[in-house]
């Protein structure tokens, strides 16, 4: 059996292989060979030859795929998904993600962040998202190895639009308040309890990793009365004072008197009268303006014990002002003392500067 | 404008002369007003004024120019379609817009010069051929009419076709219906794919000498059908 080839050169070849790769080519119409070596010159030069209109009808189409192909596969996605989370989250969801980012803020993992060692996208997104609400954090562009401890007297003013109402059943409303302490997060707590209105001026501190960063969380503690009076208060709100206030109530309520502690149901006579309250109303307002709630990480430091490094110290001073006194215009004062590089002795304190009282 | 950085002032020129609608120049203007910057960015042979077109063009159409999106599609479909035409000329269309959409899609990951795209082209259209032609076989085969057998036979495909009145794709298709398969595929190629016979033969999987050989028997072929059949000259 022969090969596929074996007549290969062995018949006459009417072109050479260089006129076969000219033909071919389309590079001449008429070679030495003046009949069929010029008729299929002729031939590939016409199949060679321009578009017609048939043939490029699917242009439109074509050039459509491409634009969408060519889309997908070139677009980087990363920032305007990040654009797009930022807008959800600044537009709809700030309260939540706020929530979530002090949770972190406020946790062990804040660390990470505050320090820059999260890995590089999460950084950056926290980094983003916390600055957008006024919380310096630093991004991994910028990031510097080492970073000095955040504790410092210099005091940096931040916003934020958080608010939370002390109130399951209550509305949830948006402001902006200002505050002026080293990364400050201010929060301001209004409840309708008994028709009184209060705020609540707070100083947290808080421990990031081995560095201590004093975050102050300041809220104006003030009671509104119904007549219109709008008074401070000027007494120290505590745990122990509140806990006791939930034992007066239940005694009096039940009034079983069995087990009530004579000395504590004392003391909170005692500051309920300093305050200008009847033990009702005193601890009514205890109830109203309740200590928030510290996380895992925090504690509640009472004043003026200082301890020795708490991981958050919460201090309260309310100095409230008798409610007798028809008072129309209340202006408070916030001055925060300089935050020293002592872990313990952050303060302020939320002192009654001026009450103007007008004749009604 | 003054370039001192080569492939700054390309890449530069790119975002902003080219992009000005339709009052930019053509693409024979474009490539020939940054040339001179191009070239200077080879570091061995120059390339010639072709191969400068192509790196201009391909370089826009990775970055989502439609004009060179427009220039690739016209320069390179019409032999395209003319070739799938020839082998499947109820589902060409379809095919050529399959192999266009695996352009597009793999434009990004393209390295090569204008032949390699050609190559790239055709390799990527025979591999939709042979899809189709794989999953057709269970479909109902599309019979050819009797006509066309008679015409063939009588030679009046050719003899209907004064020279200055057939179309490219009527050349192509007197070349698909006078010879096999195997040669008429291996002239078509070299015809409309401008690929030499090694290119071929890496196209087609077979050796040079095969694509030779068929090539030989066709172009004799086809020459003698010609000074049999046609009796005026091409």
């Amino acid at each position: 059996m022969s090969d596929f080839d074996d007549l290969y050169n062995v018949t006459p070849n009417p072109f050479s292989e260089d006129e076969a790769d000219q033909l071919l080519n389309g590079e001449t119409t008429a070679t030495r060979h003046s009949g069929e070596g010029a008729d299929l010159g002729r031939l590939v030069h016409i199949a060679r030859g321009a578009a017609t209109p048939s043939e490029l009808a699917n242009q439109a189409a074509f050039l459509s795929v491409f634009a969408t192909e060519i889309r997908v596969t070139t677009t980087p996605l990363q920032p305007e998904r990040k654009r797009r989370m930022i807008k959800f989250i600044s537009a709809k969801h700030s309260i939540k993600f706020v929530s979530i980012v002090a949770g972190v803020v406020f946790s062990a993992g804040a660390a990470a962040a505050a320090t820059g060692s999260l890995p590089d996208p999460a950084q950056q997104v926290v980094s983003d998202v916390v600055s957008h609400i006024g919380i310096d954090v630093p991004s991994p562009d910028n990031y510097v190895a080492d970073p000095p401890p955040v504790t410092t007297t210099t005091p940096k003013t931040s916003q934020t639009e958080i608010e939370h109402p002390s109130t399951s059943n209550a509305e949830v409303t948006v402001g902006t308040t200002e505050t002026t302490a080293p990364a400050v997060v201010t929060t301001k707590a209004g409840d309708d309890h008994g028709g009184n209105e209060h705020e609540a001026t707070t100083t947290v501190k808080i421990t990031f990793g081995g560095a201590e960063a004093p975050q102050e969380t300041t809220t104006t503690v003030r009671e509104k009365h119904e007549d219109g009076a709008n008074t401070p208060i000027s007494t120290t709100i505590d745990k122990p004072h509140y806990l006791l206030c939930k034992a007066w109530q239940a005694q009096h309520n039940f009034d079983t008197g069995a087990n009530s502690d004579e000395t504590a149901l004392h003391n909170v006579q005692q500051a309920a009268s300093a305050a200008g309250f009847t033990v009702e109303g005193y601890c009514a307002f205890l109830k109203g303006v309740r200590v928030p709630t510290p996380t895992t990480t925090t504690t509640t430091h009472v004043e003026p014990t200082p301890t020795t490094k708490p991981a958050v110290s919460t201090t309260t001073h309310v100095e409230p002002t008798p409610t007798t006194k028809p008072a129309t215009t209340t202006t408070t004062h916030v001055e925060p003392t300089p935050t020293t590089a002592a872990p313990t002795t952050t303060t302020s304190h939320v002192e009654p500067t001026n009450t103007t009282t007008s004749a009604a | 404008m003054t370039c001192h950085r080569v492939h700054l002032c390309a890449v530069t020129s790119f975002g902003t002369d080219f992009t000005l609608g339709e009052k930019t120049p053509t693409v024979h203007e474009k490539t020939r007003r940054y040339g001179e910057v191009l070239s200077e960015s080879f570091s061995g042979n120059s390339p010639g004024e072709d191969d400068l077109e192509f790196i201009v063009v391909l370089t826009a159409a990775r970055a989502g120019r439609e004009w060179a999106a427009t220039h690739l599609y016209r320069q390179y479909h019409p032999r395209l379609i003319r070739y799938l035409r020839s082998q499947e000329p109820r589902a060409a269309d379809d095919i050529a817009s399959e192999t266009w959409i695996g352009v597009i899609r793999g434009l990004q990951s393209f390295h090569g010069e204008a032949p390699q795209f050609r190559t790239w082209l055709f390799s990527i259209a025979r591999r939709q051929l042979a899809e189709f032609r794989r999953t057709a076989i269970k479909k109902h085969a599309t019979p050819t009419d009797n006509e066309t057998f008679t015409a063939m036979e009588s030679g009046e495909l050719i003899d209907n076709n004064i020279v200055e009145e057939i179309s490219g794709q009527e050349a192509v298709q007197i070349i698909k219906d006078y010879l096999n398969h195997d040669q008429s595929e291996v002239i078509i190629l070299r015809v409309l794919g401008d690929f030499t016979a090694d290119q071929v033969a890496d196209l087609m999987g077979r050796t040079p000498e095969w694509v030779r050989i068929n090539q030989f028997r066709g172009l004799q072929k086809l020459a003698e059908i010609m000074k049999q059949k046609i009796g005026v000259t091409l």
